[in-house]
């Protein structure tokens, strides 16, 4: 616990000394920090890594708590931001974003085109998530049960990424606008602004306040719904707390870095299987360990492969796939899993 | 005091079916009443509307003369338990976790578990004898082990009312008896009541002090175990293929009836021990 | 002052303006990896002489401490976001659709270049681009060989079908200044699509327009095309495919190219000759 504790601001240090160009010192790093005599290049670069920093920290935090408290809602281990349709909803939204500033919008708009992407873009993606919960919750509201849910958002990600390529084969013959997109949905962290660390800081910071009203609940949920029911859990009232939750982190995420595949999935089930299935400690942890994960990873990609361009969520599969799959087959030899 | 009513209840399944149709029922501390019936007749959705799990179309189910549909979800768990139908449970959950779950509709949002909470829980697992087993996860469980952690769940949730749907039917029949047993002990200790759905009628000639036969949702039979378990109050479950004869009864402390399912071709004309055929209205 | 070319196009314009040059004026000090396989006109020790890089990223920009930063418009808007908020300037480069594309990009980088003493090239150039281009016009208006009449199909292999490229692409405007009319045009394709056979059929080529020999196996290989007047006269010409991509002002170049090699394609005697 206290380890997993002490990886991120370790890890967080890390990603400020080290990057694509020169390493600075921790001294260097600290007259960044408090006296701000370094030379204008240094604390310009060391401005990029920390917006870079603080978008890892927070994207990798939501995507993986936002992924534990699914999993926890659906009992399934399976469940992660993608199936509810959220993140192709933010695809969505993206991708209809590009197309009107790549020319097929009003021609008045391209006159924004400028910093028009730097702002209508994730906004779209936002609104696209955001369509897609709001949907989950009418659903919910209408007393749809945890599998029905999320058969909806199965659903809903079908149609959304069905829309997506339909947008996609139309701009095909658009160089430009096909690698803007192709480039949105791989995901990156590329040259984000501190500022744009704070639209998911925001839901962040709400859920992680709402772990205490959530854990015990989600403890419950795991003997059976009708089970939590007798012993008193407001069934309607958690569905749609931890939905929206879990959406609104999402939809955060994704519209600022992209599709990040694997945290969501992955880091919840990795942290389950170490400290065990208590929401209590889980959601937390899972937080914790997205955010670290995702800067190790973005680190080890900046510093040690400099000359391969690679995106954090490939980049994530082909390194923690493979111990998360071991680590699956080991377990389940005797003892089962969930 | 505790009472416990069921008035004309009514549950559907679907447009079409009842699966519960005009259920009377009244019952008072210090009962342990078994819901028999064979598969199909309606005892679960009838537990589960009397634990408020399922809505009535019609009728109502009252505890001390509150609308069970109208408590809040946490003041209903702290009056009435409810154990599930089947050995379910997450296989990395300690047992004690497994049983602290109970303790739910008891604690505040901040309230940690207190040290007399947790002497509760062990004391419940001490109960249905799975002292010392606290630390063990539910798959190093055998079935009987896993009901019996369930049952101490059940008594953890302190309720004056417990409802349990087939408890027993997992169960070999030494931990039968054994369950049945425990059960009889904690309804008879602080004037609680326990209603049990079952299709075990030896276990209810033994330890239940009412019954009640329900058949595609209708109380054809109810009353004293000596008064039900005849011939004709157990045609819906039996058709008649049974034996009835008496024995002396450990549980109960005396002679009960009990019914061998047999067909002897006499189609219900002659019984091998005589017993009393008188039916309840 | 040090330039970083953070594009092929944009390695593309300064190979054109001759800014890789020692006399330029200012130093060209990063170019991206890919340039290597996508730019036209490169000095012999480019590798050697322009240290590459391999991602678009502010801070590994940042590290070869540049004045101006050129790359195209459609790079990530966030990268050249930082860059200008660091005080670097940026020169965006639009794709070329048409030929007033080219004039504006270099009217971009005359601003951007405005400073320095490579000004001078980029004012020369200007007129370079215009006099290039009216001697190209005189020459096709002036055209009367039988090949100027032929409709051609630029095309190339796109995941297992034939693609083209139609109006408001760098090709399209390379088949326009060369004076030969574009078959994908006459298919209705915007920029760069899939071309469906059936509808080849329908309209005919003269001849194909292609990178190099596999391309040409390519076509062979589909039976469907046996009919098309290209294949049955054999009519295929080769234009290098940095030459064909040319999203700079070396699409002049590359017209020039075409024209030659339809020339010597319909009189093969000159050839030897």
């Amino acid at each position: 616990m206290c380890v997993l504790a002490s990886i991120l601001p370790t890890s967080f240090v890390l990603a400020l000394l080290f990057g694509e160009t020169r390493g600075f010192t921790l001294r260097e790093l600290w007259a960044y920090a408090f006296t701000s005599d370094l030379p204008f290049i240094d604390a310009t670069i060391l401005d990029l890594r920390l917006g870079r920093a603080l978008v890892a920290t927070m994207v990798g935090a939501a995507l993986a708590l936002s992924g534990a408290m699914l999993q926890g809602l659906f009992r399934n281990p399976l469940a992660s931001p993608s199936v509810l349709g959220v993140t192709s909803g933010a695809a969505l939204g993206a991708s209809i974003a590009l197309v009107l500033l790549g020319g097929l919008g009003p021609a008045s708009w391209l006159r924004f085109a400028d910093t028009m992407p730097l702002v209508l873009v994730p906004a779209a993606a936002f609104a696209g998530a955001l369509l897609v919960t709001a949907l989950l919750v009418v659903v919910g509201l209408r007393g749809a049960s945890s599998s029905m849910l999320l058969l909806c958002g199965i659903g809903i990600a079908s149609l959304c990424g069905g829309l997506v390529q339909t947008v996609q084969s139309i701009v095909l013959r658009d160089w430009e606008l096909s690698a803007s997109i192709t480039a949105w949905s791989f995901g990156s962290l590329d040259d984000r602004s501190p500022v744009h660390a704070l639209p998911v800081a925001l839901p962040l910071a709400v859920a992680l306040l709402m772990i205490p009203f959530l854990h015990r609940e989600l403890d419950l949920v795991a003997f059976g719904e009708d089970t939590a029911r007798a012993l008193g859990v407001r069934d309607l009232r958690l569905r749609l707390q931890v939905v929206l939750l879990s959406s609104l982190l999402a939809a955060s995420a994704v519209a600022v870095a992209g599709q990040i595949a694997f945290i969501g999935l992955v880091v919840p089930n990795f942290v389950r299987l170490v400290v065990g299935g208590r929401h209590g400690t889980l959601l937390p942890l899972s937080a914790l360990s997205g955010a670290s994960l995702l800067l190790v990873v973005d680190l080890f990609e900046r510093s040690v492969l400099a000359e391969m361009s690679l995106q954090p969520g490939a980049l994530l599969s082909l390194v923690g796939a493979p111990i998360f799959l071991f680590l699956i087959i080991k377990e389940s030899r005797g003892q089962g899993y969930w | 005091m505790t009472r416990f009513e069921v008035r004309d209840l009514v549950v559907d399944r679907g447009a079409t079916r009842r699966a519960v149709d005009g259920v009377d029922l009244a019952l008072c501390s210090g009962t342990l009443c078994f819901v028999l019936g064979a598969n199909g007749s309606g005892k679960s959705p009838l537990l589960r509307a009397m634990a408020g799990l399922e809505a009535a179309a019609s009728g109502a189910v009252l505890v001390d003369g509150e609308v069970v549909a109208r408590l809040d979800p946490r003041g209903r768990a702290r009056r009435i338990a409810w154990m599930p139908q089947g050995l379910e449970v997450p296989r990395r959950v300690s047992v004690f976790d497994l049983v602290a779950s109970a303790r739910y509709p008891h604690r505040g949002v901040f309230e940690r578990l207190t040290v007399e909470a947790a002497a509760d829980i062990r004391a419940a697992l001490r109960r249905v004898g799975l002292e010392g087993h606290d630390r063990r996860r539910c798959y190093e469980l055998s079935g009987g082990e896993v009901e019996r952690a369930l049952l101490a769940r059940a008594f953890a949730q302190e309720t004056p009312l417990l409802l349990l749907d087939e408890p027993t039917a997992a169960l070999d029949p030494r931990n039968r008896l054994a369950v049945a047993g425990l059960l009889r002990d904690w309804v008879a200790e602080d004037g609680r009541i326990g209603v049990v759905a079952s299709h075990d009628v030896n276990l209810a000639a033994q330890v239940a002090t009412h019954i009640v036969v329900l058949d595609r949702g209708r109380v054809v039979a109810a009353g004293s175990p000596e008064s039900v378990l005849t011939r004709a109050g157990l045609e819906p479950l039996f058709g008649s293929n049974m034996v009835i004869g008496r024995r002396f009864s450990a549980l109960a402390r005396e002679e009960r009836p009990f019914i061998l399912a047999w067909d002897d071709g006499s189609r219900g004309e002659a019984e091998s021990v005589p017993s009393r055929r008188d039916r309840t209205p | 002052m040090r330039v970083v070319a953070a594009s092929a196009a944009a390695v593309d314009w300064c190979s054109w303006l001759g800014l890789f040059d020692d006399e330029a004026g200012l130093r060209v000090v990063a170019v991206p990896t890919q340039a290597l396989r996508y730019a036209n006109s490169l000095p012999p020790d480019f590798e050697a002489r322009f240290p590459g890089f391999a991602k678009f990223r502010a801070e590994v920009l940042f590290g070869f401490e540049p004045d101006l930063v050129i790359c195209d418009d459609y790079q990530n808007a966030l990268t050249i976001e930082a860059l200008r908020r660091a005080g670097t300037e940026v020169c965006t480069l639009e794709a070329i659709r048409g030929f007033e594309d080219l004039r504006t990009n270099l009217a971009r980088l005359a601003r951007a270049l405005e400073a320095s003493v490579a000004s001078q090239r980029v004012a020369e150039a200007a007129d370079r681009l215009e006099a290039e281009r009216r001697a190209l016009e005189l020459q096709v208006a002036a055209g009367t060989e039988s090949w100027t009449k032929w409709r051609v199909l630029p095309c190339y292999e796109l995941g297992g079908h034939i693609a083209s490229a139609g109006r408001g692409s760098s090709e399209a405007l390379l088949l326009e200044l060369a004076g030969v009319a574009n078959v994908a045009t006459d298919l209705g394709l915007v920029g760069h699509d899939k071309v469906r056979l059936e509808r080849l059929l329908e309209v005919d080529v003269d001849c194909f327009l292609v990178s190099d020999e596999k391309d040409i196996e390519g076509l062979r290989r589909r039976p469907a095309l046996a009919q098309v007047a290209a294949m049955r006269e054999e009519r295929f010409v080769v234009l290098d495919a940095r030459l064909r991509q040319a999203n700079s002002p070396f699409v002049l170049t590359a017209a020039r190219a075409l024209r030659a090699q339809l020339e010597l394609l319909a009189n093969p005697g000159t050839r030897d000759g």
